[in-house]
């Protein structure tokens, strides 16, 4: 055995247990790579690492959005709804002219016009009659289709939408539940909502944020303008 | 703005950091907001911790890290997912996985064969000539631990060779400085019984490493040595079968580090 420098037994001993340490150490490192870990282990070691981990500031202002991201990503997975935690890249619309004339050159080009038009904010105006001067290039993996970008305006979906978001809407009037939609109410305009019941001469028209009321549209043709299946957000959620 | 600075808060906080896993799945799966920021926050360490074991650093960990978190917690709040008995196990695999995975795409690209023997070679020479607590200071914050020498892996491998499984899973617990009384209830043992395997275990450590040492030659043992010394700062010295040259002779010169590693001795 190697001759410890420490003179004192205790010195000696200490050393020699940090030498065992050590080698624990370094064997549990490879072992750990190797091994299944246990999950009654894990359970604890996440309890540990938590309790002695407090995070900075920093952190948990990373974890404050990645969390609202993750929520309206997680709700929109739900109603059918992907989020991009982006402003959408606008490009000159090649073709001018109202929605109804650029709807289907557009289609064609894998494009959807973008209206200024803000839902829930436009009473008496009709979508096709809007005039059209930008153009959103439509995501590969979505498929090809009439669509429609328009621009959200008030609070009643969030946490899902926010004021200013741009939602990307599939041109159609079918219905299902628990999909959002955008609408058109007689008195307020059109608006995007989550649907509810489907009655044979009614639509329930709900919002996610529960601040706001519950209302009933006729089902009629024309009151569904088409389906919200993508929505860019500028704020990062 | 912050979910601590929000009217009641830093209630809404505490009360979702007092969750248990399950419950704290429930709330998510609820929609609630504060619940997935400390499902991030409560797994986040645990994920770091894993993949630097792993062997992922710097910027890899951290992407590594926050998709497994981002992915795992989407899929958790999914309608109908099914839900794992443990979320840091079930965590713990994905992260795996994903590294895998990772790793399987990389290892074809060219760039990396190319690169890694050159970065392998300055890492090498900066060892050999800046002390641990320099590489620390010049590396700033993101500073990690080196991967373990070549001599040191094979001392671990050897050790590690020589343990069952029971006993490989009981070395990982220790190393983390589980209680005994948590490792007793895990395994159905007393607190006394616990104790007794556990230096059962560290007496076999040591023999063996004393087998181990007995076969290498100087530049192995100079090199585990080294790895002992550091410990030394703490009091650790290591056993060494047979007489070395005094410490300060062991030491090379800058000069003679610029020529190279000495020949290794060759033991009749």
């Amino acid at each position: 055995m190697i001759d410890h420098a420490p003179a004192s037994r205790s010195a000696r001993d200490e050393a020699r247990e940090h030498e065992i340490d050590t080698l624990v150490a370094i064997t549990a490192a490879l072992a750990e790579r190797l091994v299944e870990p246990d999950p009654r282990f894990l359970d604890w070691q996440a309890a540990e690492l938590r309790a002695r981990r407090r995070p900075t500031l920093a952190a948990e202002a990373r974890a404050d959005a990645r969390a609202r991201r993750l929520g309206a990503a997680a709700l929109g997975a739900r109603f059918g709804v992907r989020c991009v935690p982006d402003a959408p890249v606008a490009q000159p619309a090649p073709v001018a002219g109202t929605l109804s004339r650029v709807i289907n050159p557009a289609a064609e080009a894998g494009c959807a016009p973008r209206l200024e038009l803000g839902i829930a904010a436009g009473a008496g105006r009709v979508l096709w009659d809007e005039p059209c001067d930008s153009w959103l290039s439509i995501p590969d993996d979505l498929p090809r289709g009439r669509y429609v970008a328009l621009t959200v305006k008030g609070d009643s979906m969030l946490p899902l939408l926010h004021s200013e978001d741009v939602v990307l809407v599939k041109i159609g009037s079918e219905v299902a539940r628990d999909s959002i939609v955008v609408a058109r109410r007689p008195d307020d305009g059109y608006v995007v909502k989550r649907v509810g019941r489907v009655g044979p001469a009614s639509i329930e028209l709900l919002s996610l944020n529960p601040d706001f009321p519950t209302t009933l549209v006729e089902r009629a043709e024309g009151t569904v303008a088409g389906t919200v299946v993508l929505r860019w957000c500028q704020h990062g959620v | 703005m912050s979910a601590a600075r929000r009217p009641g808060g830093e209630r809404h906080l505490a009360a979702a950091r007092a969750l248990g896993d399950a419950a704290l799945l429930d709330a998510m799966r609820q929609g609630d907001s504060t619940a997935l920021r400390e499902f991030l926050l409560r797994f986040e360490p645990l994920l770091e911790h894993h993949a630097h074991r792993l062997g992922a650093s710097g910027g890899e960990r951290d992407d590594l890290v926050g998709e497994t978190l981002e992915d795992a917690a989407l899929a958790l709040v999914a309608p109908n997912a099914p839900t794992p008995r443990s979320i840091p196990a079930y965590l713990v695999a994905a992260l795996r996985n994903r590294l895998l995975n990772a790793r399987r795409g990389a290892r074809g690209r060219a760039i990396a064969r190319v690169r890694e023997p050159l970065a392998r070679e300055a890492a090498l020479a900066d060892e050999g000539i800046c002390s641990e607590s320099t590489l620390r200071a010049s590396a700033g914050p993101g500073w990690e631990p080196p991967r373990p020498s070549r001599p040191v892996a094979a001392l671990a491998a050897a050790l590690l060779d020589d343990l069952s499984d029971d006993e490989r899973v009981l070395l990982v617990w220790v190393s983390h400085h589980v209680p005994y009384r948590e490792i007793a209830q895990w395994l159905g043992l007393g607190y006394a019984a616990v104790g007794k395997r556990v230096e059962r275990l560290r007496a076999r450590l040591r023999a063996r490493a004393d087998l181990h040492l007995a076969t290498l030659g100087d530049a192995d043992r100079l090199a585990l040595e080294t790895l002992f010394t550091r410990g030394a700062h703490h009091g650790a010295r290591f056993p060494l079968h047979g007489p070395l040259p005094s410490r300060a002779a062991r030491v090379p010169s800058a000069a003679a580090v610029a020529e190279g590693p000495p020949p290794e001795r060759i033991d009749d």
